[in-house]
């Protein structure tokens, strides 16, 4: 079980979370939607540990999180340069070997060329298996699904379900897509101004959906 | 051309350099100055002792490097200037105090050679940055997996990197060519070092503790691995020099050390590059001239604190 109790954190002396608690856990997966700068990236840095906590704490199981505990998905990932995609997988993966072919099978990747040359899309495939290949108890995705074509967007969806099946890993998903989320999550946590505003449990998705379109109408309205 | 904008370009330009100088440490570039200064001074005295106009090429040789070396030609025809008012400017001012040499030293001719440079250095084409892209994607899986920052900066540089190994190589039996292929092999090294790698492999890396000096470790054995070879030619036609191979590797091996070192020491999450070559010229400097090698073996040391710190932190 990851909880997140009462932390606060942001840059410098500006707070960017507030009080953000959370708990989810193993098998479940836990989506969180906000608008822009509503301070999604900032709670996974957080999570991670780019940003230290000013207050409060992270626990997996009932421990302090550590970063073995946990990968970390960025929106924009980047490599090293003039390196191969199979060569990017093996430094990964250190001592355990790795069944490129499965991956390749998978995203098609073309692991012999150089990451250079690869396209935002499959620079994000490849991130997603590095990612999927460090098998962590606790995984962060930010924006996954940004720069996927339908196909893939396919794939990485029944690789997180199969995932959940295996019931021991806790996934955190940040996404504005609604209905993406409303497939995968068990539950979906709206952010707001680095506070969770509240947590939706699937018999609320329906309600949500509304419940937001609401509000950009309302903001539609306060436009002018 | 719009003035305003051009003006507007260069205060942003200067305050970019700045920056870059605020980045590198007020405390090493006060060290540089006043090393820089006294190259300069001996450098002047040698142009008034001498005033022949040849001087006024020589001095805009930095202008020539500068200009070959640009890739900002598409940015600012993509903000809209017209590239040669900018580079006339540029190099104009940065060629001031070549100019103001030259005039103390009355070499008119020198001054008028140094003008007709600059005003001509902007016409020649800046290098196309596609057609300047050497990398390429050869196999080195005989290399180890950690040895990454190897397999990218030899694939960056082509096969120039092979070709200058096996020239050194091939040049070793002579006693002068091995301290200038290590000098050259160690300025070589600092771009090797300049990328940095995404949070994944750094923590595979350094996950575990003494990961950072098992880095430099493996990467200094692997520098003086690569050497190994031209040591061993230098000894069977040199033998009487047998020390020099000292010198020369520690020179390699505390390049490597410092390159590691100096990549990790100013490293924050999400950096992509850090630009060490000015401070990695400087420690060059000092390390190859014997009185201020300790100078660079304390900075070296100091350098391995900081980033070490730096990893202890997020990892």
């Amino acid at each position: 079980m990851l909880k997140i109790n009462e932390i606060t954190a942001g840059y410098g002396k500006k707070n960017v979370l507030e009080n953000l608690s959370l708990t989810c856990f193993s098998g479940e997966i836990h989506g969180i939607l906000g608008w822009n700068g509503a301070g999604k990236t900032t709670f996974f840095n957080t999570v991670f540990g780019f940003l230290p906590l000013k207050n409060g704490e992270i626990q997996l199981d009932n421990r302090q999180i550590s970063k073995s505990d946990i990968s970390f998905l960025e929106t924009e990932p980047f490599f090293y340069p003039n390196l191969r995609g199979r060569e990017y997988l093996e430094l990964l993966a250190g001592q355990k070997k790795v069944d490129f072919e499965r991956w390749q099978a998978i995203f098609d990747l073309p692991l012999e060329d150089l990451v250079n040359s690869y396209s935002t899309g499959m620079l994000k495939k490849l991130a997603i298996a590095g990612v999927f290949l460090q098998n962590r108890k606790v995984m962060l995705l930010d924006e996954p699904f940004n720069g996927l074509d339908l196909e893939s967007a396919e794939k990485l969806s029944w690789l997180l379900e199969n995932l959940k099946k295996q019931g021991n890993r806790v996934v955190l998903i940040s996404s504005h897509i609604l209905p993406t989320l409303t497939r995968l999550c068990d539950k979906i946590s709206r952010l707001e101004v680095g506070k969770i505003v509240q947590t939706y449990l699937p018999e609320q998705f329906s309600g949500l959906e509304i419940e937001l379109k609401n509000v950009v109408h309302q903001k539609f309205l306060d436009f002018g | 051309m719009k003035t305003a904008q051009l003006l507007h370009f260069q205060k942003i330009r200067i305050r970019l350099f700045f920056r870059n100088l605020q980045q590198a440490g007020w405390g090493i570039l006060l060290v540089a100055l006043v090393l820089c200064a006294g190259v300069i001074i001996s450098f002047l005295s040698k142009i008034m002792e001498k005033p022949l106009p040849i001087w006024g090429i020589l001095l805009a040789v930095p202008v020539f490097l500068w200009h070959f070396q640009r890739r900002d030609g598409r940015f600012l025809q993509q903000i809209g200037l017209a590239a040669r008012p900018v580079f006339w400017l540029e190099y104009g001012l940065v060629s001031v105090p070549a100019a103001v040499v030259l005039i103390f030293g009355e070499n008119w001719k020198g001054l008028i050679l140094l003008g007709l440079c600059i005003f001509l250095t902007p016409f020649f084409p800046l290098p196309d940055k596609k057609s300047d892209d050497k990398t390429t994607n050869f196999s080195l899986d005989f290399l180890p997996g950690w040895a990454f920052e190897w397999k990218s900066g030899i694939r960056q540089t082509g096969y120039g990197f092979c070709f200058f190994w096996l020239l050194g190589l091939a040049g070793s039996w002579w006693v002068g060519t091995l301290p200038l292929f290590a000098f050259l092999f160690g300025t070589m090294l600092i771009s090797f070092f300049e990328n940095i790698e995404n949070k994944e492999i750094m923590q595979s890396q350094f996950a575990k503790s003494g990961g950072f000096w098992q880095k430099t470790a493996k990467n200094v054995l692997f520098a003086d691995l690569l050497f190994l070879p031209h040591a061993l030619v230098f000894l069977i036609f040199n033998f009487q020099y047998w020390y020099f191979l000292l010198a020369i590797f520690g020179f390699i091996s505390l390049m490597t050390a410092f390159s590691v070192a100096a990549k990790y020491a100013n490293w924050y999450p999400g950096r992509r590059r850090a630009s060490n070559s000015l401070l990695s010229g400087l420690f060059v400097f000092f390390t190859v001239s014997a009185i201020f090698t300790p100078v660079a073996i304390a900075w070296w040391v100091w350098k391995a604190w900081q980033a070490q710190k730096m990893l202890n932190k997020y990892f």
